[in-house]
Order: C-alpha cells, then structure tokens, then sequence
C-alpha cells in the first residue's frame, strides 16, 4: 500500500522546519520533556520554558488556529503545556526561527494597532494578522503544535483529559467490536439474524 | 521453548539469513525446522508486541519503527543523467521506506494480501514485448506456486474468502473475512451501484485464533503501527517464535551486514557484519540467503566486491539494482453524510478486482486492484494536518467544526497498480553520500513509464465513480504524479533462467555463486498488482523446500 502521498503531504504542510528526521534527531529529549510537561499541565504549574510574554503570544495563535467554540480550544485543552515542552525538548531547533519571527509578528502588532504584544489584540485583528502570515514558516510551525498539543497522547503534555480526542470523537479505546459505523451496521445485523437469505450469492463472500 | 542457541562465529553455520522481514522470517523458520543450524543477521531491534504503541508522534513522526534517516540517508533521482540528492529536510519518507526490526515491514504494514493471478506470470507472452522496459514472463507458474500461496494462507494466517476473479485455491482460507467496516461497505454499494464485484479483502491479519496466536481486537493502530495482539500475521508473530522454538536458530539483531566473502573457489565463506556495538565480525557459514529487501539486498551485492566479482557479487548480468518496481497507485478520499468511523479496526475490508486484467482497449498496459481504507486519515494528528478536503478553511472555527464532523465521516479508495520493470529504474551506490557506517547510501533512480501513471489514473476514475456511485457527501483525487519513493521494493534481483539477463534462477540461487540465495522482493520479474509480499512469502516457502532438498543432497 501507499502512504507516503499523504504522509509527505503532512510533513510539507507541517512546516519546512519540521521533520521527521529532525524530530528522529531530538528523539531521546522528547520523553523526559513530555513527562515534565504532562505533569505541569495536570498541577497548572508554570512553564518550564517559554517566558510568560512570548508564551501568552503562543497561545494565543493557538487559540486562534483551534479556538473554544461549543466545545474546547487549544488553549482549554492545555496546548501550551505541549508547546513549552516540544520547543524546550524535541523541537528545540524551532526556537531559533520563532523567536525572530514572533518578534517580527509583534513589531506589526505595534506598527498596526499601536499593542506590545499578539496576545492584546482582539480576535478579529489577530485573525486579521494571522491571514497574512498564514503561509509563512512561523504560523504553520504553531499549527503543526498546536495540533500536536490538541490531539498527540496526553502524556506529551497536551490534550488535557483526552478533550481534544473528545472533539474529534476519537475513543482510544483498544477493544472494538461491530457494528463500527453507521454504514457497515446493517451488514452485521444481518449477519446475525438467524436465517440469511441472499439473492447475490454468487458474489456475496462472508460476513 | 528450546534455549536460543549462540553460534560460534568461526565455525560454519548451515545457513546464514540476512534480514528477519517478510521473507527472511519464513526463511528463518523453514530452514531451522527442516533441521539446520541457522543464524539470522538482522540491523534492526527485536521488538515484541509489548513494545508497540499507538503513539503517532512517535511512531508516524518520527518513523521510530525504521532506521534513523540522519544516520541512513538515503537519495533520489527520477533518471539516471540526474544528480541524486537528500530528499529535502520535510519530505518525510525514505525513497526506499522500510521497517527495521525483528520481522521488517510485516511488523506495521497493512496485510492486504493479494494472491496473484496465473496471467500475472505470462504476461509477457500474452501481450508482446513493450519497449523500453524488461517486460518478462516468470520461470514458474501460479500452478507452481499455489501449494505456498496455500502455506502462506495456513501458517501464516490470512483472514478471507474467495472473489469471483480469483485464481484457483487447493484449500479454503483458515480463517473467516474480518467483519466488514463502513469503508467497506460503502466500496460494495458503490462498485454494485456499477455492476462491479466488490469482495472481500484477504488480510494477513486473523479474524479467529489460529496457530495459538489471538484475533485482531479492531484496536485500529494497524497500518503503520505493530500488533499489541499478535493478531497481525507479521513474521515477527507468525514465523520467528516458531524458529526459535527450534532450539537451532540464533537471532542477533542491531548486526548490519556489511559484504559477503567468498572463498578461492567462488563459494560465500563469511559474512561480515558490524555488532551491537559496532564491531566488525565474521560469521562463517555452508550458505547464505540474502532476504535484506529489494533496496538493501541489491545494495549488499554491489558493496560485496571482489576481484571475481568486480561489479558486485552475482551481477555478471549487470542486473542487480536494476528494474526497481515501486507500484504504482492512486487515492481519492471522500466525506459521508454518517460516521463511518474508520479509526476501529483493520485498514481494509473490501476489494473490487474488475480492472485486475490489461486491457488492451485501454491504450496502455496495465491493470490493478482497488480497495477502501481510511488512509492515514483515521489518526487524529494527520487527520487534522491534511484530512480536511482542499479549498476548505484549516484554521479557525469552520476548520474545527470540519474536524469535529469529518474526522469521524471520511475515507479513502486506493487504486494498486501495475509498474513495469525498466533497466533505467534502480538502487545502486550512491557516489557521495554515506551513510554511519561509511557505506555508500542507498540510491534511488526512479520515474514512472507511462502506462503505469496512466493506469493509476484510470483506477482513480474507477475510485471516483464508485464513490459517487455510492453517495458521497463530497470527494477529492491526490493528484496522480511521478512517483518519489516507495514501500514496495521490487525486481532489483529478478529472478530467471538466463545468467544474462537476471540474478537468480528461478529456485532462488545466484546465477553465479552456489551457496548464495536471494530471497525476497527483490526477487520480482513483474511487479503484480500492488500487494507483493503474499507472493514474496510464497516463493520464500517454494525455496526454503528446495534449499532444503538440495542441502540434503549435498548440492549448496
Ligand atoms: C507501511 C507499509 C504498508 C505495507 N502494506 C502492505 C500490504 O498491505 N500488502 C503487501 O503486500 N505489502 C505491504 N507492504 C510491503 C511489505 O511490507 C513488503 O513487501 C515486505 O515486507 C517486503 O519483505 P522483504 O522480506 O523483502 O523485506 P523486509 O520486510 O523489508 O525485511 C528486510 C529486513 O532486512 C533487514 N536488513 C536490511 N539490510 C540489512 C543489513 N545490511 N543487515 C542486516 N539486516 C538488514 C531490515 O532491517 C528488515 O528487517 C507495506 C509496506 C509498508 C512500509
Ligand atoms: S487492528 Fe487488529 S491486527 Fe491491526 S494492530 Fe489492531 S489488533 Fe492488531
């Protein structure tokens, strides 16, 4: 089978800056900092590296990319925590390019509605902004994180209590049985009723 | 269970198996249960089913189940007048993608397996030669490889039940179809809806216990992932517990094969490899069966040179690396009105077989099979980066509220095509460009004839009309393009009855060195119809007997 289409598809809209070989190359951090962020997300510790400023940015994109609606946004569902270990740990090599770009985002942010930071603006003018970076290295960086804080394994430090599976619903459960969906279920029901009287048999292989 | 034996390496093994994957595993197995002593080399870890996750940053980001592509890079060329060059830092996947490991890519492949049909061998002969290409007939039969194709289905489970168009079977599948998902059900509307035959996918995965090993739990961690269950008929389940329980087989993992030496008379005396801890041994052996794939096998015999064997050991033809076949295919996704839930069970329940045949009608060679399947769109991260259809929102609140009712209402239909073998499509050295070990990389020259593009065009617009047929919400094709890489690794030692023109012979054996055997994709003169390794493991059975017969015999 193929996969690699798609796979490739994902890591080019992931961000040039992020890899699978890249990330292979951070591996051995990625568990220790995904531990510590697991942890500081559950007791709502402070983070471990990101700076208070820079991260409420973060988060704030975030929480623009998959914002609280009906249901939890990334910022409900913990995606900093994520952010602050992945940048900390396995995608350290990212901070280089996020910090200039952000710096970057927020002289526009001064330029344009006279604000210190992202985070202060309103949502119609980070929207606004974010449109126009929506291409750009920084912007698909915080989107390729925002999704791994979203709906990676919680013990990465995102994805507080399976709300962003919950979202998507996504059961991690191990065990299914059939019926799986709505378009199969007939077929089993019909597999278990006693008497099975099937006009295509010759085509018709097993249930 | 027998205690795992530990081989001297100056002393001569019976046989020596490089690489544990889809052949090699098999190869382990006969070849120890037929009474041999055997050692398997293989590169990778050996990880048991306790050790698999369903971790996607690991395992789908960081590929953790393959080789660390910063220490193996790998290059890629479309044609041979090209530079070959590191795929760039985000393109993801290996040219030549594999798993690394006790049982290689059987471990988190998908297990569609595909019997081929008796015209798949002569293909050649019914349709003529086409130019440019190595289009050849096999030197066997399907009627010669069913008894193993029937071995294949009993001991190493396949799941099934017979379609319409299939070839003749001497037994019945061991165990009943896996329950059938939406993707499934939906192909079978469809495809009806056009007066096609949609059955049911055989699978290397077990529906009811079988061999002492459990059903699949439909945990839906499959493609890409290992079985927590042992349910998925990977060799590492299905075959290695069984060599070893021999008590006559010694498996040595993270040991990477670096050449073969021969002796004064031609023979394979050692193989050489690098330990655990990167130590250069030796391990004497009567005889060696290459079953490292059909990129690492090839890249074995070019490194194995020698005064004899100044082009790379057995490659008096030139052949070895050459006729590299990816198979072609295409995919078409699509969004349902009711959740399907693809992210349970197993990637494949239904097949349509109605396009298998070339149909000279078409315009071009070429044929193939379809089935439905979520893709990678069944895990939540790669769902969310690039399952939403193109021209919608992926970011915001109509970007959320598509993952929130799409994530759980979308599939895919894949075309499995044809590729036709072509001299100018390889794996060979790569001239600059070395991987940890000093080797030279891997080097992947590859570009699609024609007709291969052509017919996975057209199975798209099959996959197109059967899903529109079946009432699709909304669909999208992948744009069907050259192909870059691969996880079918096929034809670099084509096997056949003239030393001119291919590697082996049609029992597996080097045209040109007695004691050596490769076993394994690479084995391929066609490339069938895109799930090669039931028939890979097939004729890894039809050789391990003879190996066999003539080891008793004194004749390797
Ligand atoms: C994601 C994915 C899904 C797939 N799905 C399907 C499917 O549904 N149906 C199908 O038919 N096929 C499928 N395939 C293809 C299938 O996995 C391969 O065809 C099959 O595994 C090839 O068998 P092999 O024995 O030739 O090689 P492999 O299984 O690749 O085994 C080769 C082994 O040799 C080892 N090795 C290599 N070089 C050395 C060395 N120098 N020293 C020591 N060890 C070495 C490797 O580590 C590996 O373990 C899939 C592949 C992938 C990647
Ligand atoms: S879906 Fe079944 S066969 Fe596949 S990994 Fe899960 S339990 Fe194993």
């Amino acid at each position: 089978m193929q996969t690699d289409q798609s796979r490739r598809r994902f890591l080019h809209t992931g961000t040039g800056a992020v890899s699978a070989s890249w990330l292979a190359a951070q591996w051995p951090l990625a568990l220790e900092a995904a531990e510590h962020a697991a942890e500081a997300r559950d007791k709502q510790q402070p983070l471990a590296h990101l700076g208070p400023a820079e991260a409420a940015d973060f988060e704030a994109i975030a929480a623009r990319i998959v914002p609280a609606t009906d249901t939890p946004g990334a910022r409900e569902v913990g995606v900093i925590y994520y952010m602050d270990a992945a940048i900390g740990g396995w995608m350290a090599g990212v901070e280089q390019m996020l910090r200039p770009a952000l710096a970057g985002l927020n002289a526009t942010v001064k330029e344009r509605f006279g604000a210190e930071h992202f985070h202060l603006l309103d949502a119609d003018a980070q929207d606004t902004l974010l449109g126009e970076i929506e291409s750009g290295p920084l912007f698909q960086t915080l989107r390729f994180m925002t999704i791994c804080g979203m709906f990676a394994l919680p013990s990465y430090g995102g994805n507080r209590n399976q709300l962003g599976w919950a979202l998507l619903g996504f059961d991690p459960r191990h065990v299914w049985f059939p019926p799986f969906g709505h378009y199969d279920a007939p077929h089993h029901a019909q597999a278990n009723a006693p008497a099975q009287s099937s006009t295509d048999k010759k085509h018709h292989h097993g249930r | 269970m027998a205690a795992n034996p530990t081989y001297p390496t100056r002393e001569a093994v019976d046989f020596v198996v490089i690489g544990s994957g889809a052949a090699g595993g098999v190869m382990a197995r006969e070849l120890s249960v037929a009474g041999f002593n055997v050692v398997v080399l293989e590169q990778g870890p050996y990880r048991k089913a306790q050790d698999f996750t369903h971790d996607e940053i690991g395992v789908v980001m960081q590929g953790e189940l393959s080789l660390n592509p910063n220490d193996h890079p790998q290059t890629f060329r479309a044609r041979p007048e090209l530079k070959a060059e590191v795929p760039p830092q985000g393109s993801g996947l290996p040219p030549a993608w594999y798993a690394a490991g006790v049982g290689g890519s059987s471990v988190h492949f998908t297990g569609n397996y595909w019997r081929f049909r008796p015209v798949d061998f002569k293909e050649r002969s019914l349709l003529g030669e086409i130019e440019g290409t190595s289009f050849a007939d096999w030197p066997l039969t399907y009627e010669e490889l069913e008894p193993y194709y029937t071995r294949v289905d009993w001991e190493i489970g396949v799941s099934g039940a017979p379609g319409p168009f299939d070839a003749p079977r001497s037994r019945p599948y061991p165990v009943p179809p896996l329950p059938i998902k939406s993707s499934g059900a939906i192909l079978e509307r469809g495809a009806k809806a056009l007066g096609l035959h949609p059955q049911v996918a055989p699978m290397a995965i077990l529906s009811k216990p079988h061999n002492g090993r459990p059903a699949c739990i439909h945990c839906g961690f499959c493609l890409g992932f290992g079985c927590e269950m042992n349910a998925k008929s990977s060799t590492l389940a299905a075959m290695i517990p069984q060599a070893e329980a021999t008590g006559r087989c010694e498996i040595r993992t993270g040991c990477t094969v670096m050449r073969l030496e021969h002796d004064d008379r031609g023979r394979i005396r050692d193989v050489v490899y690098l330990d655990e801890n990167g130590v250069e041994q030796a391990q004497r052996t009567r005889a060696a069966v290459l079953s490292a794939n059909g990129a690492e096998s090839a890249r074995l015999l070019l490194l194995s040179q020698s005064a004899k064997h100044p082009d790379g050991m057995a490659n008096g033809s030139g052949m070895v690396g050459k006729n590299l076949m990816f198979n072609a295919h295409s995919a078409t996704h699509a969004w349902f009105e009711e959740p399907l839930n693809e992210f349970k069970s197993v990637q494949c329940t239904r097949i349509v077989m109605d396009f298998y045949e070339t149909d000279t009608k078409r315009g071009f060679y070429g044929g193939g099979g379809i089935d439905a399947r979520p893709l990678v769109n069944s895990w939540p991260i790669l769902f969310a980066m690039g399952g939403i259809a193109p021209g919608l929102p992926t970011w915001g609140a109509e970007y959320k509220r598509l993952m929130e009712r799409y994530f759980t209402r979308n599939m895919s239909v894949l075309g499995n095509c044809t590729s036709l073998a072509m001299e100018r499509n390889s794996i060979s050295l790569d001239p600059e460009v070395k991987d940890v070990f000093g080797r030279p990389a891997v080097r992947v020259t590859y570009e699609d004839h024609p007709d291969d593009l052509a017919t996975a065009r057209f199975m798209q617009d099959q996959a197109v009309a059967i899903l529109e047929a079946a009432g699709a919400e909304r669909l999208w094709r992948d744009e069907v393009t050259p192909s870059t890489g691969g996880p079918h690794l096929l034809g670099t030692c084509r096997m056949g009855n003239d030393p001119n023109s291919s590697v082996v012979d049609r029992y597996h054996r080097a045209h040109e060195v007695p004691n050596l055997f490769v076993v394994d994709g690479s084995n391929f003169v066609t490339s069938g119809r895109g799930q090669p390794t039931m028939t890979i493991q097939a004729l890894a059975f039809r050789a391990a007997e003879h190996m066999t017969r003539a080891a008793r015999a004194g004749e390797v």
